[in-house]
């Protein structure tokens, strides 16, 4: 058992190393784009490996592109809140928006599967930053929301909050590319 | 999960891997220019030393154990009760080479005995003597192994080698450390005896075995 296990460690430790390697450049241009400043965007490189150096064992069996793109989604996070904090303003959210609004969202199976791949991109890529963070984090990797939240770096009532948001605008947008409205149970 | 939830999940897993995918020709198109990062390389070295530390806590438990047992244990109660000196004479008189941790690989005259106790997380893992400097090999519960020489000081001039090397003060004694990129390093003067130690991470590695060496008068 113990050997297993520090196999699995040593195994995530050289998916780590690599990652570092191949993607730190990438990580370092998109804060940029986001920061605009050499010095910030390092901080955000370093935050962003630590955050993954944290959560590694929860994508090391996923494929490259999605492991590509949990880090990237943890790197614009790292650079999103960065900027609000030197912007002096914070976005607040209201855990009561939920509690009013928790109905179920209604979706058909059918048009996500009828949908290419680029059109699931500029549907999802219409969601803010924030709210697309959390709802891949949850669906797509699965993970619950007090790890989101700690990977986010948010309340775990912020998770629920942005996660019932994004359901809800998704749900309307696939409504509105299929050509019909969404309905609330 | 609901069935809503599972078409979400359909929705994200296939957004995460067009996402990825587009990711990974981005990054295959970046200019090929180097990026300096010192500051994030530092960070994941440092993360990466965590997790070697880690890796070895779960690999080395076991073995850490048995070594303390078999040998450390042992050694350390022979030295508890009598001094270095009565040891060795007993080694020589009562004791066959065998006996003696590392004597195997021992040339060129006699093993100096540890005459203090180690710190909790260094256990001795092989002993020997080399060109009249006896040799030990710390093993770190750390993974920061030390190889700690010690030899007789035959003459002053000896102490030659401390320089351009930091002094601090460990009891009242002055011991001398360097840190650089590759290893630290740590000398010490005891009695007749200088120690020199060094590990490859950690100065603080270091310091508390120099430490025991000032504080335990056996």
């Amino acid at each position: 058992m113990i050997i297993l296990l520090a196999f699995s460690s040593e195994s995530e430790k050289e998916l780590f190393e690599q990652m570092y390697v191949k993607y730190k450049k990438l990580v370092f241009f998109k804060a940029m784009e986001i920061l605009h400043h050499e010095a910030s965007a390092e901080d955000v490189v370093s935050e962003t490996y630590l955050r993954l150096f944290r959560n590694i064992h929860k994508v090391s069996h996923v494929e490259t592109a999605s492991r590509l793109a949990f880090l990237m989604t943890i790197a614009k996070n790292v650079a999103l809140t960065m900027r609000e904090k030197e912007s002096r303003y914070q976005v607040v959210e209201f855990a009561e928006e939920y509690i009013e609004t928790a109905s179920e969202v209604v979706m058909e199976e059918d048009i996500i599967a009828r949908m290419a791949a680029s059109d699931i991109m500029s549907l999802v890529d219409q969601l803010s930053e924030e709210l697309k963070a959390v709802f891949v984090l949850k669906f797509g990797y699965d993970l619950s929301h007090r790890e989101i939240a700690e990977i986010l770096n948010i309340s775990e009532n912020n998770v629920t909050v942005r996660i019932f948001r994004a359901k809800k605008k998704l749900a309307a947008l696939v409504a509105g590319a299929a050509g019909k409205e969404a309905a609330y149970v | 999960m609901s069935e809503q939830d599972k078409v979400f999940g359909e929705l994200a897993r296939r957004y995460t891997k067009a996402y990825g995918e587009s990711l990974l020709t981005e990054n295959q198109e970046l200019p090929s220019q180097q990026v300096d990062l010192p500051k994030a390389d530092q960070a994941v070295k440092r993360l990466m030393r965590q997790s070697r530390r880690r890796i070895f806590y779960l690999i080395g438990g076991l073995a850490a154990a048995c070594l303390v047992i078999t040998v450390v244990l042992p050694v350390k109660n022979g030295l508890e009760e009598t001094s270095p000196r009565i040891i060795a004479e007993e080694n020589q008189s009562d004791t066959g080479p065998h006996n003696q941790p590392g004597q195997a690989g021992q040339t060129g005259g006699e093993l100096i005995l540890l005459a203090f106790s180690l710190p909790e997380n260094l256990t001795v893992k092989e002993s020997m003597v080399d060109q009249g400097q006896s040799v030990y090999l710390l093993a770190d519960r750390l993974r920061d192994d030390v190889v700690l020489t010690m030899e007789k000081l035959e003459a002053p001039a000896e102490a030659a080698d401390t320089a351009e090397m930091t002094i601090v003060e460990i009891n009242g004694h002055q011991v001398y450390i360097r840190s650089d990129a590759a290893y630290q390093q740590l000398i010490c003067y005891q009695g007749d005896l200088v120690y020199r130690m060094t590990c490859r991470y950690d100065v603080n590695t270091l310091l508390p075995v120099a430490e025991k060496i000032f504080s335990d008068e056996l």
